[in-house]
């Protein structure tokens, strides 16, 4: 009972046991008994009592028979581990391959004899199988990493670097040392880099984030480039991080470009805005995409409010149009572009500038941009308008001067004829022994001649003389206190002679003094001119002079009824070489209102006239106490 | 002979000296003046010569040659310019290139010189 209770047990073991075990009996190896696993592994054939060989016909170019063999006959057990075997598990099915960990041992037969034999093992085809495709996994890997470009790693979950393709070594030469070597403990990063690597990396590892960096890595010759360093994790089903991979992209000769260019950027920028110039440039389509400062500077624009094509408005109004339409041109043609307008100036105004811009074509010659400049000439502008008006003054005054050229040698000339005349015909008459002849009433009118031609070319020549220290600012005066009325009384008896041959009368109206600081000579002058004047454009008609004073002036005025002066001319007589009337019909320099008038001012007084046409002019002076 | 002159002292010597030489003369102050003389004479009685100064009032030297040759018989008149060296360029485009004259400031011996070509 308890035999049988025990060989039951047995017999539950050997069935179900999960190693596959099989008993086979004699040098024939004739299957005596096998167990589940085992009918599982060979496919569920009938081998009971059949010969190893008949029972499994696919092992005969297998070792295992062989083995058997000598299992049997030495007692040596046999093990192997994965060892493969190729089973055929169906009827009429391929063989397939079956990987076991395997063990032959000889056991004693009934009979107390050792002629069986015990095989047992386990198949372990499903793990050999996931480490073959692991192996390949990795080989692939490995492969693919060493054949790409950049750098690739593999990191653990805590960072350390379990893996480096073959771009590492190539890029510090060399296998050797590198035991160990990684982003921490053997670093090649930029002593500057390093701090802020580290800190990357740990916050990636903390986090999970993928790793994004730029940093310079020290190569074999010690040459630092720029790298860009990128890692992602790999997750397990758990969703945990069991490693990194990563890269590290050589970025340095586009990081150099860059520095370069951001160097030539910030050049161009230093140098435009350092130009006095405003500076500019579109793209191809005439679109604004920069301006330096100054532009901004000078049209108080808001930065940026001027781009596209909002520059237009800071244009004088007047000259938009005209600047669209040349702006179009170039555009359109490739001309140069050439324009002065007004633009807008930062207190409101606008200011004359000229503005230029020039085609960039690349090497096929299409336009990739267009540069362009705005100078402020309005200075410039102002000085040509200025010039300009100076021109033409200096030609109306060169003018003036030819006709008082023309005026002044005829008036020069002919006091010079009559002295002439006069000499000569004396000269004749005492050549010929006539002075005798020539009688008292002669002589007398003959005297009367010489004195008032050399009158005339003494006042001609004073004219001149104050004419020329006028402009050279050299007019003096002697100031005293002085009888206006007086000194008028002295000149009208002088002249009342020559005022009563030209056919005029003088009336005068004075009061009983006038005491003034005055040049007593120059003032002399003054009334001598305005009389003079009277006589000459009153043709004949009476002349008034009056003088009257309030608190602080004096005001002379001297009248005619002559032909008057029209209202334009009011101004004009004043001037050097003016008169209101043809040189033709009076005679005279043209400088005595001139004179006159800088004699008054330098009084600090003033003179004006007030005239209508044929009703005769008044000329007024006005002086200070 | 017929002289237009505006200075009114050089008119009084010219008449002196022309009177002295056994001339006889009139004398105008400006064209406008001359011109009324003349048109007050008949032919018969017209100056042998009108000396004439350029720049005078009313109606000048141009204007008078211009009204003289505008007249068919005025304009047989013979004419003598009185004019200053500077005035020579400037001499009006209305006179002929070839016409006489005489230089400002005027000298005897030239009048007499005119006299006896015109007068005598």
């Amino acid at each position: 009972m308890t035999l049988s209770r025990d060989h039951v047990l047995l017999e539950e073991i050997f069935t179900n046991s999960p190693a596959f075990i099989a008993v086979l009996q004699g040098p024939e190896f004739v299957f005596e008994k096998a167990n589940k696993k085992y009918y599982e592994i060979v496919g569920h054939r009938n081998i009971i009592g059949k010969k190893l060989i008949d029972a499994l016909p696919e092992m005969k170019d297998q070792p295992f028979i062989e083995i058997l063999g000598r299992v049997l006959e030495s007692g040596l057990p046999f093990t192997a581990d994965e060892i493969p075997a190729e089973i055929q598990r169906t009827p009429n099915g391929p063989l397939e391959t079956r990987y076991v960990d395997l063990v032959y041992q000889r056991i004693l037969d009934h009979e107390g004899k050792p002629n069986n034999i015990l095989a047992h093992g386990v198949d372990v085809t499903d793990k050999v199988l996931a480490r073959l495709k692991q192996e390949e996994s990795d080989r692939l890997f490995k492969t693919f990493a060493d054949s790409m470009p950049h750098m690739a790693f593999v990191a653990d979950s805590e960072g350390h670097i379990t893996f480096f393709n073959r771009r590492w070594y190539e890029y510090i030469n060399g296998m050797e040392g590198t035991e160990g070597w990684g982003w921490k403990e053997k670093a090649i990063h930029h002593p500057d880099d390093i701090q802020r690597t580290i800190e990357r990396w740990t916050h990636s590892l903390k986090t999970g984030e993928p790793y994004e960096i730029e940093y310079r890595l020290r190569r074999h010759d010690g040459v630092y480039r720029w790298h860009s360093g990128r890692a992602v994790p790999i997750r397990n089903d758990k969703d945990e991080i069991t490693s990194w991979i990563g890269t590290n992209t050589d970025i340095h000769d586009y990081m150099v470009a860059l520095e370069k260019l951001s160097e030539s950027e910030s050049k161009f920028k230093t140098i435009t805005d350092a130009m006095p110039q405003m500076v500019w440039s579109t793209l191809p389509d005439g679109n604004h995409d920069y301006y330096n400062d100054r532009w901004y500077e000078f049209t108080g624009a808001p930065c940026g409010s001027t781009d596209g094509e909002a520059w237009n408005d800071m244009f004088h109004p007047e000259d938009q149009q005209k600047a669209w339409r040349l702006w179009r041109h170039s555009l359109e043609t490739g001309e140069p572009y050439k324009i002065e307008y007004r633009l807008h100036y930062n207190d409101g105004s606008y200011r004359w500038v000229l503005g230029r811009a020039l085609p960039i074509r690349n090497k096929d010659g299409v336009i990739i941009r267009w540069m362009g400049t705005c100078t402020d000439i309005h200075e410039i502008k102002e000085h040509e308008k200025v010039l300009k008006e100076i021109q033409e003054e200096l030609e109306t005054s060169l003018l003036a001067r030819d006709e008082f050229l023309s005026i002044a040698s005829h008036e020069l000339r002919t006091p010079l004829t009559a002295l002439k005349l006069q000499s000569q015909s004396l000269h004749r008459k005492l050549e010929k022994g006539m002075t005798q002849q020539i009688s008292m009433e002669k002589l007398k009118s003959m005297v009367g001649i010489t004195e008032r031609q050399i009158g005339k070319l003494t006042h001609l020549v004073d004219d001149m003389l104050d004419l020329s220290r006028i402009q050279s600012g050299k007019l003096t005066f002697k100031f005293e206190t002085a009888d206006l009325v007086e000194i008028i009384r002295d000149v009208s008896e002088r002249m009342e002679e020559q005022i009563a041959s030209s056919g005029s009368s003088l009336s005068v109206n004075l009061p009983e003094k006038l005491l003034l600081r005055i040049d007593r000579f120059r003032i002399e002058q003054v009334i001598v001119n305005l009389l003079t004047n009277a006589m000459k454009y009153g043709k004949g008609t009476p002349v008034h002079v009056e003088l009257s004073q309030t608190e602080d002036k004096a005001l002379l005025s001297v009248r005619d009824e002559g032909m008057g002066i029209a209202p334009e001319n009011h101004e004009l007589i004043f001037n050097r070489f003016e008169r209101a009337v043809n040189a033709n019909e009076i005679s005279g320099l043209g400088l005595g209102l001139y004179i006159t008038r800088q004699i008054v001012e330098s009084h600090e007084g003033r003179i004006w006239v007030e005239s209508e046409i044929g009703k005769g002019s008044t000329f007024k002076v006005e002086l200070p106490k | 002979m017929l002289i237009v002159e505006d200075d009114a002292d050089i008119r009084e010597q010219l008449q002196m000296i022309i009177e002295d030489e056994g001339y006889t003369v009139h004398v105008s102050s400006n064209g406008l003046e001359a011109l009324e003389y003349l048109r007050s004479l008949k032919v018969d009685d017209y100056p042998r010569c009108i000396l004439m100064d350029l720049m005078m009032p009313k109606m000048n030297g141009a204007e008078l040659y211009e009204a003289l040759q505008s007249d068919q018989m005025m304009k047989k008149i013979p004419v003598v310019l009185a004019t200053a060296r500077g005035e020579r360029e400037k001499a009006p485009e209305s006179f002929p290139p070839g016409i006489e004259r005489i230089n400002k400031p005027m000298d005897i011996e030239d009048l007499i010189k005119v006299l006896e070509k015109h007068c005598r």
